[in-house]
């Protein structure tokens, strides 16, 4: 064998080098986003044990329009088809994360950091940085798909369908490790892989929310959330659509390779302006610099979250109409002396999960303080005329300002759509984006959580804001399965939102929210001012 | 004219050097006047007795006295003395690990010192930070700058942050240190993110430059245009605290050194001061074996090889050695004068002999 063209000499070392580094944090992530399958299965075993039981709830519950369009249809009114229907979307986001977040850090991340150099001296095939954590990934796709499978048989007899349910989860999971790595070998930058593979997601997402709001099946070809549906586990185990979606994945994998051979270290194929202004006369302020940090990643979310809005504003009025046909919905979404308008209990709904949503750009937003000044950039900031509290502040200004904006951008764009089929598209657009504004005062305590572990903690800012995120995002589905006491859920302050578009009242709420959110990023502000400024 | 560009063996790169250093002429560079900002409003009201004077009157521009910083157990900086003249360029010297940036980032209000008085500008860096940095540039040791910003966009804000920036200083610094501004800084390399902070700094109006090691990662000739940058500094009476390992840098520039060690100052003085304890290196040929020179007061490392000899002599006994060394026949010598490197390896060494006694 020729040596000198072995392009994969080296991929046992790394191998073991990724499986060092990522010992603790990403280990926890796959099991317990497997576990969270088993956690379901046992929730819903013990709302609903029997298949009447199961018919009632669905025909109540699951078969709102709304819910059909972000879950899809239950297939199985087994414990199983409903641990499918209720957990694959989550698990998906999950794995699939691991896997995109996974792949950048060990090969894009690593040649931009420099640390790919110094290894690429040593022997190592051209394959090999890519060949390990691919390796390491499809070994945890499988570890991941067999905890879910044999977590699942605990609830059900089916081992085929646990089976199938766990590697069709897993194999979407491969899937974006797939398009990540594609990702990797095109993008300008590591940031921008990620940007890419992880807005895929997103998209996928939405196409699959779209394919659930039309009739038939064949729009759930589209996207690999439809995909793992289409395997019907529990009720047909189709597992020649695993296989399909493994030979996609293993696709995206050559032409990485194939790219690879062809590409230098650290650099794309889109030279995404590599040259640019000599000078621009607005950037004379720390908001000003703010702002352009924070602005790309702002435009992708309003862009996306306009998008679903729109689609919502569509599916709305159907919806409604269907779900005010289920006496349980009626009850829940009627208030007495208050005539709800067709589409708000949908509005509702999506307002509460996608402001849970929203969350993830607030925390990864605020985060930019933390990573300023991790990275040094804050130092030499700072020792110019810039006070640290007016620079985090212009931070902390754009998180507010941009998250508003994304949800009034998701409020109006539904009432766009939605006013364009009853003929009153003003009203709808000012009543709906209006109706965001309850949500945010919530969104702003996370924020205000990390800019006090800033100010206070700098080394627990990170694990802290997404811990308590993770935290209260659990407490929500507890709360949904009604097996947490309610002084516990109240700790979330998603538990507070006052559901507004259904007459509840709003002014304390969204005032103790607001003070709150208020306090924590006063409390930050005041411990920065005291401490070290550390690189 | 910028003589140590002569024996250069590169001759495009002599060439870009003349080039530059007509740019970089003193006439050229003088015609740029630095304006220091009117010392007035509320904001510098911590020096009443400058409204007059552009330049601040204080003698001190930097003075540190008895300056402990502890993180956790470790004592980073253990009772640090620094005093820095106005208009004089101070050399801060210390081996790695030492607390030499950790000082800065405490004159720079980063980090709040335990113990001790600092003044700088007059003011007290932790409490007047903002108003201070108005009147300072810092250029970082390992500088990292926004990705998607160009080096124009960075050295612009950074002027602006600071107070002000000088248009003509700022053209001709992009030309002395070659910086295509119109790139995204992700794509420059440690010398060129170097540059971008270094003429930042230099294109500022501020009165004093606090440099951490300002030339780590770039080229020898750009090296050598930072030494003409800063001798000009000088000249137009910028006060600047230089932190640095590059001794031949120090040797070069500065009037006055610091030197310290494990955080505390070992040496402070000018470098005429200093070298008065260094010694001189002597090689020489004799026609006889100068067998009595081992014994002699203030002569150490003697190494005879025939009538060969090799020694360090202390500066005050160096005529008596001399002496001797003429009777005893000398046909050739060669002396070294006493270097700012000896200095510190003589302290870096001493730091050394010390920890491994620790150990047994």
């Amino acid at each position: 064998m020729n040596n000198q063209r072995n392009h994969w000499a080296g991929t046992l070392t790394l191998i073991r080098l990724i499986l060092r580094r990522d010992r603790i944090v990403p280990p926890l992530w796959i099991i317990s986003g497997a576990l969270l399958a088993p956690a379901t299965a046992s929730s819903f075993a013990a709302l609903y044990p029997d298949e009447a039981a199961r018919a009632l709830f669905v025909k109540a519950f699951a078969e709102n329009p709304t819910i059909t369009a972000m879950l899809g249809k239950v297939d199985s009114l087994t414990l199983g088809g409903l641990v499918v229907w209720r957990w694959s979307v989550a698990g998906i986001f999950i794995i699939g994360l691991a896997n995109v977040l996974t792949v950048i850090r060990h090969s894009r991340n690593e040649e931009e950091t420099g640390r790919a150099e110094l290894i690429g001296s040593a022997v190592l095939g051209r394959f090999a940085q890519l060949s390990a954590v691919l390796i390491v990934l499809c070994c945890a796709n499988i570890l991941f798909a067999l905890l879910v499978a044999f977590g699942m048989m605990q609830f059900e007899a089916s081992a085929a369908g646990s089976l199938t349910l766990g590697f069709a989860v897993g194999a979407a999971g491969f899937f974006f490790a797939g398009i990540a790595a594609l990702a990797d070998r095109t993008a300008s930058s590591a940031r921008g892989a990620r940007a890419i593979a992880g807005t895929s997601i997103g998209i996928f997402f939405i196409v699959y929310i779209i394919g659930n709001s039309t009739a038939g099946n064949n729009h759930l070809w589209w996207s690999p959330f439809g995909w793992v549906r289409l395997t019907h586990p529990y009720s047909g185990n189709d597992s020649s659509i695993i296989a399909l979606i493994v030979a996609v994945s293993l696709l995206f994998v050559v032409v990485a390779y194939f790219l690879t051979l062809r590409r230098d270290i650290n650099s794309g194929i889109f030279r995404l302006a590599h040259s640019g202004a000599e000078t621009s006369p607005y950037l004379s302020s720390p908001l000003a610099l703010a702002w352009r940090l924070h602005r790309t990643m702002f435009f992708w979310w309003f862009a996306g979250y306009t998008i679903i809005g729109a689609v919502f504003g569509v599916i709305a009025e159907t919806a409604s109409e269907q779900l005010m046909t289920s006496p349980l919905m009626a009850q829940i979404f009627s208030r007495p002396g208050v005539s709800v308008q067709p589409g708000d209990s949908l509005f509702t709904m999506s307002f509460s999960l996608l402001g849970d949503v929203l969350c993830l750009y607030v925390i990864s937003a605020t985060l930019q303080l933390h990573e300023e000044e991790a990275s040094g950039r804050a130092e030499m900031l700072l020792s110019t005329s810039v006070e640290r509290v007016q620079w985090a502040l212009s931070h902390i200004f754009c998180v507010v300002a941009g998250s508003t904006l994304i949800f009034m951008g998701f409020g109006a764009a539904s009432g766009l759509s939605l006013g364009m089929s009853t003929g009153n598209s003003w009203h709808e657009i000012i009543r709906l984006s209006g109706a965001t504004l309850a949500h945010l005062p919530a969104l702003w305590i996370f924020a205000g959580l990390a800019v006090a572990l800033f100010g206070f903690a700098p080394r627990l800012t990170v694990g802290g804001s997404w811990g308590a995120l993770a935290l209260c995002t659990f407490l929500d589905m507890g709360g949904e399965f009604k097996q947490i006491s309610s002084a516990i859920l109240n700790i979330s302050p998603f538990a507070h939102v006052p559901k507004i578009l259904l007459g509840e009242d709003y002014l304390v709420p969204i005032a103790s929210l607001t003070a709150t959110a208020a306090l924590l990023i006063l409390a930050g502000l005041v411990g920065l001012r005291r401490r070290d400024i550390v690189a | 004219m910028a003589s140590f560009l002569a024996p250069s063996p590169f001759g495009r790169r002599l060439e870009w050097g003349e080039h530059n250093f007509q740019t970089l002429s003193e006439n050229f560079y003088r015609s740029i006047e630095i304006t220091y900002p009117r010392h007035k409003g509320k904001e510098r009201c911590f020096m009443p007795d400058n409204s007059k004077s552009p330049f601040p009157q204080e003698d001190q521009t930097v003075s540190i006295s008895g300056l402990v910083k502890s993180f956790g157990h470790l004592r980073a900086l253990d009772s640090l003395n620094l005093s820095v003249q106005r208009g004089e360029v101070h050399g801060f010297l210390g081996p790695n690990g030492s607390g030499k940036t950790t000082t800065i980032r405490i004159l720079l209000g980063l980090l709040r010192a335990d113990e001790g008085q600092i003044s700088l500008l007059g003011a007290d860096p932790w409490r007047d930070a903002v108003a201070l940095h108005r009147r300072i540039a810092y250029v970082p040791g390992d500088v990292t700058l926004w990705a998607n910003l160009t080096g124009g966009e960075i050295i612009d804000l950074l002027g602006r942050l600071r107070g002000g920036l000088n248009p003509a200083r700022r053209a001709a610094l992009l030309e002395i240190f070659e910086l295509d501004t119109r790139k995204k800084a992700h794509t420059y390399s440690k010398g060129n993110r170097q540059k971008v902070a270094l003429i930042a700094a230099l294109a500022s109006d501020a009165e004093l430059l606090i440099l951490d090691k300002p030339t780590s990662g770039l080229d020898p000739l750009m090296e050598a245009a930072f030494r003409e940058c800063i001798a000009l500094e000088r000249k137009q009476g910028r006060t600047v605290l230089l932190s640095s390992h590059i001794l031949g840098e120090v040797e070069a520039l500065c009037d006055r050194v610091t030197i310290i060690r494990s955080g505390t100052t070992v040496e402070t003085g000018t470098l005429a001061e200093l070298r008065r304890f260094t010694r001189t290196v002597i090689s020489a040929e004799l026609s006889s074996p100068p067998h009595a020179l081992a014994e002699m007061h203030g002569v150490h490392d003697v190494q005879t090889d025939g009538n060969k000899v090799h020694c360090t002599v202390e500066n005050s006994e160096l005529s008596d050695t001399l002496a001797y060394l003429i009777s005893c026949g000398l046909q050739r010598i060669t002396t070294q004068p006493p270097t700012l490197e000896e200095l510190f390896l003589r302290h870096y060494r001493h730091d050394a002999i010390e920890k491994e006694s620790n150990h047994e």
